[in-house]
């Protein structure tokens, strides 16, 4: 009774896939539009005929691997699930964003190299799950081939939130439990995670991350740079700036500012959705946001499997979203590989806030500054105690 | 969750011309929590960094201050700039607090 349940969820959740693709027709939008398209790092500009523009835009989409939902999984610890139909959609978009950084990061294009890349998020990890368990001690000398699977997403996700399966993710939730599986992974060599929950971009805190010491403000940072010290100590960072643009919907002003760090050669695509549904999103056109969307049930695929076949990993089809549908909720994320990188985006970064005002709506900081309490004033008036925050 | 606040008393202003008297610390739960005094030319940062600990939010948890339901109120903002600018006309300032909300899809 449940399979025939599952199979009939997984069914509808197909349909309604292949009708908003249908029914949205956004190829049509795309030619519409006569003007430049962003999509992660890319600008494709507007200076070719439109075909030529669609080629090359379906070129970046297809090859950004894709996660999806996936049925016939070995069964969930904590749970009977089999499946992460109807709730597993923000943890697989976090899913795309690692992969989409690992891949950025370090240029992974050959057809082995993306392989061992989407082995590491395989959805089916039997053959070393029971060491995950015995061994999730958090040595950082144990490195796993699918340190990403759903599997040991789950075991973390319990671990660290007390979620279990069936519970739905929110973006800072997956961005945190796949930081912490980072370590078990190869690529966690050069490439380290930054995530600011507090809507901030503190600069000496990804300087700090990318030279594995303590880094100062722009000053000092500039300084750096100029001294033209060893590049080979430096990391790459992803950086994961969570905010919330609107209580409700998205603040139109706000939009403005997301529109231009779109086009930024850091950007890495933003965590994000339209209410409920949570959707990659890689760039824009126009009024119109292009997503990755994971509402598709597949058949998960093990290790040995995606080897052979990892046609299902591609998204042939462009979605559009129209930027009054987004939720206001979202991560955006960046790469920098390196200390003139991360330059350039703090620089970019000024230069938005300088040109948008109070609409920009990241805070910007040098240096990390840290606050104390101290009980000392009485009100006699009402013989209250307050609490004094001292920076 | 709202919290009503940043309201100075006339005492206070006299008492101490340089801090924002952060009173009742109130939640639209009903919860009053503790009261605060801060510089008025000191950040946000370090408010949200008390509430959060007043809320006894994780590490991973992400909280979010707004004015007017679309303002998101900014780390780095300072403390006067903001309550003079958005002040009502009781003398407080009315702040929403939201956190993230989950994603999935039934």
């Amino acid at each position: 009774m449940q399979y025939i349940y599952g199979s009939f969820i997984d069914g509808w959740y197909n349909l309604r896939y292949f009708l908003i693709s249908y029914f949205y027709d956004s190829e049509q939008k795309l030619r519409q539009n006569s003007i430049n398209l962003y999509i992660l790092n890319n600008i494709i500009k507007d200076d070719c005929d439109v075909d030529q523009k669609l080629n090359k835009l379906k070129s970046i989409f297809e090859s950004t691997i894709w996660f999806s939902y996936r049925n016939k999984l070995p069964q969930l610890q904590y749970s009977t699930l089999t499946s992460d139909t109807g709730w597993g959609c923000m943890l697989r978009v976090g899913q795309m964003s690692l992969c989409q950084q690992i891949k950025y990061f370090y240029n992974i294009n050959t057809p082995e190299a993306l392989t061992e890349l989407i082995q590491q998020f395989a959805d089916n990890d039997q053959n070393e799950f029971s060491n995950f368990l015995d061994q999730n001690d958090g040595d950082q000398k144990i490195k796993y081939k699918s340190p990403f699977s759903i599997q040991k997403i789950v075991v973390e996700t319990k671990k660290e939130i007390q979620k279990t399966p069936g519970e739905w993710y929110k973006p800072n939730d997956i961005l945190f439990v796949l930081k912490n599986l980072f370590r078990y992974s190869k690529f966690s060599e050069n490439l380290r995670i930054y995530i600011n929950h507090e809507n901030a971009f503190i600069l000496s805190d990804v300087v700090s991350l990318m030279l594995n010491n303590n880094g100062g403000n722009e000053e000092w940072f500039k300084d750096y740079i100029q001294k033209g010290q060893n590049t080979s100590n430096q990391y790459g960072v992803s950086i994961y700036i969570l905010t919330r643009i609107g209580l409700e919907t998205c603040n139109e002003e706000y939009l403005k500012v997301i529109n231009e760090i779109m086009t930024y050669p850091q950007f890495q695509g933003i965590l994000g959705g339209s209410p409920n549904k949570a959707l990659y999103i890689l760039g824009r056109v126009g009024n119109y946001y292009i997503y990755l969307d994971p509402h598709y049930v597949q058949q998960a695929q093990n290790y040995e499997e995606i080897q052979n076949d990892q046609s299902s990993y591609s998204c042939q089809n462009i979605q559009l979203i129209d930027r009054s549908q987004l939720d206001p909720s979202m991560a955006l994320s960046f790469c920098v590989k390196n200390a003139l990188d991360l330059l350039d985006l703090w620089i970019r970064l000024k230069q938005t806030k300088q040109e948008n005002g109070e609409s920009f709506f990241i805070a910007l900081t040098e240096i990390q500054s840290y606050y104390q309490l101290t009980w000392s004033i009485s009100n006699e008036e009402n013989e209250d105690e307050f609490v004094t925050i001292l920076s | 969750m709202q919290c009503e606040n940043l309201k100075m008393s006339d005492n206070f202003v006299e008492k101490y011309p340089d801090r924002v008297h952060r009173s009742r610390l109130k939640f639209q739960d009903g919860t009053s929590i503790k009261k605060y005094l801060v510089s008025k030319s000191d950040h946000f940062y370090h408010f949200i960094q008390v509430i959060r600990d007043t809320l006894h939010l994780n590490k991973q948890e992400s909280l979010y201050l707004f004015i007017n339901n679309s303002g998101l109120i900014k780390a780095e903002s300072q403390v006067d700039e903001i309550y003079q600018k958005f002040k009502s006309s009781d003398g407080f300032l009315r702040i929403n607090l939201t956190e993230y909300p989950s994603f999935g899809n039934i």
